[in-house]
């Protein structure tokens, strides 16, 4: 219990901690976001500047630490304020439409690319010796090695342009009514090779983690004993090797949940798929510091949590971490 | 018999088609793929700086639609203006019979109120006709005349950009931060498609009460209308060579592959935009001696910068105007053209004491010619704009490092205070040579070193004459005079060269013509195809499905 408290308070803490850098790395960040969105305007006049800038709130003379009080209330009352590039929307707005599908897409990609990856790991941990396990491994480590824009691209030439199985990019079609039973295959179509490009090039670290983890625990005087006393092989396999085995999967897993919302950016720029990834890029070029700040907020909270999840399910699995804070 | 009496009408019938031309042919939904990327948000409010692209020109409309191909004003949502004979007043005759696109009638009140909107809040004033100096704004019957504290005919221009949105709507609320707009209420050929709008895609139809009728007498526009969708720079080829849109605002790197994919279908064209060009600071040696800028043109050809760009933008004179408006140009052209001449240049150097050192680079009094030649980090064409630059200066013994900076800051900044002395910038070119040399050289905008001058005039030249023909031409109302006036300002332009014109940075307007028939092309240049404003609205309102 003690142990949970304290991973409770640390992360208060850190979310803190982040909230507030959140608020003051974009603002040492050069350069002025209303000229920024002005400047694609033909008839630029000084004075549009300034109203622009007032509309945005950066006219402000209180000193930063009282913008930062005001941010910090706004905040916790989940006031995102006003998106400066996509003015006069506010930020909850542009969010709520990225959210579902960096989440769906990168989500989805990822809880597969685990589970897969670390069956197979198991597997080719335990029949290592198999011609089949050592291709398994030195094809997904191949793959892996690949830069996953230049995948992307291979992907989208030959499954969609060339052969046309897939829809070239986009995340749905079009013409479709959207929630109809057609739209939600077009969605299931067009998701189907960003998902395929996203878990085969991250299948490979997975099952390298599990592989080598399984093959260190495999080695331990535990499994011998067990072993030598006729445990059945599947019992040893899941229950003492693997459960074992799978302690440091779970903290990589829980940190690349956490990094699922905005981790999409190069996904979405390849098969022109809407997420928060290319929209934080976007807010960032565009010195959009509300939405910037909102993004990395969510952000930070799902990697903490992520991580807060991981530990306690660490807690659980591993019984030397309980004992060991009593 | 029968047989050729048949072949004689089917013969009579294609003479008639082709004399009285066909009628046109109607239908189909126009593919279109702005450049704006990412996920979109619904946002079709004019005073927006961040409205959608469709959002003024397919919706809303202005009073004149001023053609930035040829700079000239025409009639749209008014029908005729006049200026008063102290050129201080002008006069717009309001439009009849212009409805909204629910059936309402678009009324003068209505103009009265979209042109008031900014006089007290200066960021809706989006024409920048109150910050031009407006005074008073009066309706009167049909008419509604506006005058300004000053004479200045170029304002016509800003009308162009005096957006009419209905007072029953706008005034309800606040108009900048107004996001309701959800389905606009305008007088525009077209309107939103309940139910299209998408974080990727939405679909606008006609305007069935769209004031201005076809050659079939029945309101345009022909097509049915525009699915608009998002899509990014790594997608776009793939879609364009897949056939899937009609017309795209994206620049293609690979666009003859495009081309030769469908010869007969598959088109771009890339109309000059904003002007690049090499900078100087002529307030700084060596670049204050007018020998030294001239033997720097005289290495440079802008051909070869520009055959070595891909795609390749249109090549400058060292006039500075768009090719459209070359006419003003000629004479000085002729008086004043500096080519490629390396003999020649190096010769100027040498006239004027400089000495080639060691390292093959002209020096005077222990000065070498060599700068430091800034280009915005990342800006990827114009990176290998400048690499040509200075392997053509190499040749006539002027070292140029270039050296990345970020854009807009520090690289604005920098030029606005005169901080750097070479560099490659730009400068937004407007609708007519006028705009584009007030914005350059016209000394009210005008700043010494350290100080901050306005946007595009940061080359620290000035010139009287210059000043005395562009304010002679905003008291002109005469065309014929106003080229005069422009002629003389590009004569003086061309024997200072302040600068080196480099290319225009091209209009991204990539079409196929397998669907529609009708789109601008070099050989009809009509209107400017930009995806943003007015520009587009005379195509949309041609185009034919094929």
């Amino acid at each position: 219990m003690k142990y949970f408290l304290r991973k409770l308070g640390l992360l208060a803490f850190t979310l803190f901690v982040s909230v507030s850098l959140n608020f003051f790395l974009p603002r040492m960040m050069p350069g002025d976001p209303a000229r920024a969105l002005l400047d694609k305007m033909e008839n630029l006049q000084p004075e549009q500047l300034d109203t622009i800038r007032a509309a945005f709130g950066l006219d402000t003379d209180d000193p930063l630490i009282v913008q930062y009080g005001r941010y910090l209330r706004n905040t916790l009352r989940g006031d995102l304020g006003t998106s400066f590039s996509r003015f006069p929307t506010p930020v909850s707005e542009v969010m709520r439409v990225a959210l579902p599908w960096s989440i769906g897409l990168m989500g989805i990609c990822t809880v597969i690319s685990f589970s897969v990856g670390t069956i197979v790991g198991i597997g080719a941990a335990w029949r290592r010796e198999t011609k089949l396990a050592s291709i398994t491994v030195g094809f997904f480590s191949f793959v892996r090695s690949f830069p996953y824009f230049w995948l992307g691209l291979v992907f989208i030439y030959f499954f969609a342009f060339k052969a046309r199985i897939f829809p070239i990019g986009s995340a749905y079609d079009v013409e479709a009514a959207r929630g109809s039973a057609s739209w939600w295959l077009s969605v299931l179509r067009h998701g189907a090779l960003p998902a395929m490009t996203i878990v085969v090039s991250s299948l490979g670290a997975w099952i390298l983690t599990m592989r080598n983890n399984m093959i260190n625990v495999l080695a331990e005087d535990y499994i011998t004993v067990a072993m030598a006393k006729g445990l059945p092989l599947q019992r040893i396999k899941s229950m003492y090797a693997a459960k074992n085995a799978i302690l440091p999967s779970v903290t990589g897993f829980a940190m690349s949940l956490g990094f699922v919302i905005g981790g999409g950016l190069v996904t979405e720029m390849v098969f022109a798929y809407p997420g928060i990834g290319y929209m934080l890029y976007q807010a960032v070029n565009a010195k959009d510091y509300p939405l910037m700040q909102a993004i990395f907020l969510f952000i930070a909270v799902a990697v903490l949590i992520a991580n807060f999840a991981a530990d306690i399910a660490v807690m659980i699995l591993d019984p030397r971490v309980r004992d060991g804070a009593k | 018999m029968k047989k050729r009496v048949l072949i004689a009408a089917a013969l009579c019938a294609m003479a008639l088609s082709l004399t009285f031309g066909q009628a046109p042919k109607r239908g189909g939904f126009l593919r279109m793929t702005p450049a704006k990327q990412g996920v979109l948000v619904q946002n079709f409010n004019p005073f927006s700086p961040a409205a959608l692209e469709s959002t003024v020109g397919c919706f809303y409309e202005t009073l004149i639609y001023f053609n930035m191909v040829d700079g000239s004003a025409n009639p749209w949502l008014a029908e005729k203006w006049s200026w008063s004979k102290d050129l201080k007043t002008i006069t717009f005759t309001i439009r009849s019979g212009v409805k909204y696109n629910d059936g309402s009638a678009m009324t003068v009140d209505d103009v009265l109120y979209s042109a008031l909107l900014g006089k007290d809040n200066k960021a809706l004033d989006l024409s920048g006709l109150w910050a031009e100096g407006l005074q008073t704004v009066v309706a009167k019957g049909n008419e509604v005349s506006f005058t300004f504290a000053e004479v200045n005919v170029t304002t016509l221009e800003k009308f162009g950009s005096l957006v009419v949105v209905p007072k029953s709507v706008w005034s309800k609320v606040d108009p900048l931060t107004w996001t309701g707009n959800l389905n606009p209420v305008s007088t525009g050929p077209f309107m939103l498609e309940p139910g299209s709008f998408n974080e990727q895609s939405y679909r606008l139809v006609r305007n069935p009460h769209y004031w201005q009728l076809g050659k079939d007498k029945k309101p345009l526009p022909y097509i049915d209308g525009i699915q608009y969708v998002t899509t990014t720079n790594e997608q776009v080829g793939f879609k364009l060579l897949a056939g899937e849109y009609d017309w795209a605002g994206y620049s293609l790197p690979n666009i003859d592959d495009y081309v030769k994919a469908d010869p007969e279908h598959n088109k771009y064209w890339f109309p000059e935009g904003n002007l690049v060009f090499l900078y100087m600071n002529n307030l700084k040696a060596p670049f204050d001696n007018v020998n030294v800028r001239k033997a720097i043109a005289a290495a440079i050809s802008q051909r070869d910068i520009t055959r070595k760009m891909s795609p390749s933008p249109a090549p400058a004179t060292m006039s500075a105007v768009k090719s459209t408006f070359s006419e003003i140009a000629k004479g000085a052209m002729s008086k004043y053209d500096i080519r490629r001449d390396v003999a020649k240049a190096k010769k100027a150097l040498e006239a004027e004491g400089y000495r080639l050192n060691a390292k093959g680079v002209y020096e005077k009094g222990g000065q070498a010619l060599s700068f430091k030649l800034y280009v915005p980090t990342g800006w990827t064409d114009w990176i290998g704009a400048a690499e040509t630059v200075a392997g053509q200066l190499k040749d006539i013994g002027v070292e140029a490092v270039i050296t990345q900076a970020a854009w807009p800051d520090p690289y604005q900044f920098a030029l606005e205070k005169g901080d750097w002395d070479f560099a490659i910038s730009f400068i937004s070119v407007g609708s007519t040579p006028h705009t584009q040399f007030t914005r350059w050289l016209h000394s009210s905008r005008f700043a010494p070193i350290g100080e901050k001058a306005m946007t595009f005039s940061n080359m620290r030249y000035k010139n009287e004459a210059v000043d005395k023909a562009l304010d002679a031409y905003r008291s002109e109302p005469s065309p014929v005079k106003q080229k005069q006036y422009m002629a003389t300002v590009v004569e003086q332009f061309m024997k200072d060269t302040p600068c080196v014109p480099l290319f225009f940075n091209p209009t991204w307007f990539i079409y196929s013509t397998r669907n529609f028939t009708g789109f601008p092309s070099p050989e009809d240049p009509y209107a400017w195809p930009i995806v943003n404003g007015m520009q587009k609205t005379p195509i949309l309102l041609r185009l034919q499905k094929r």
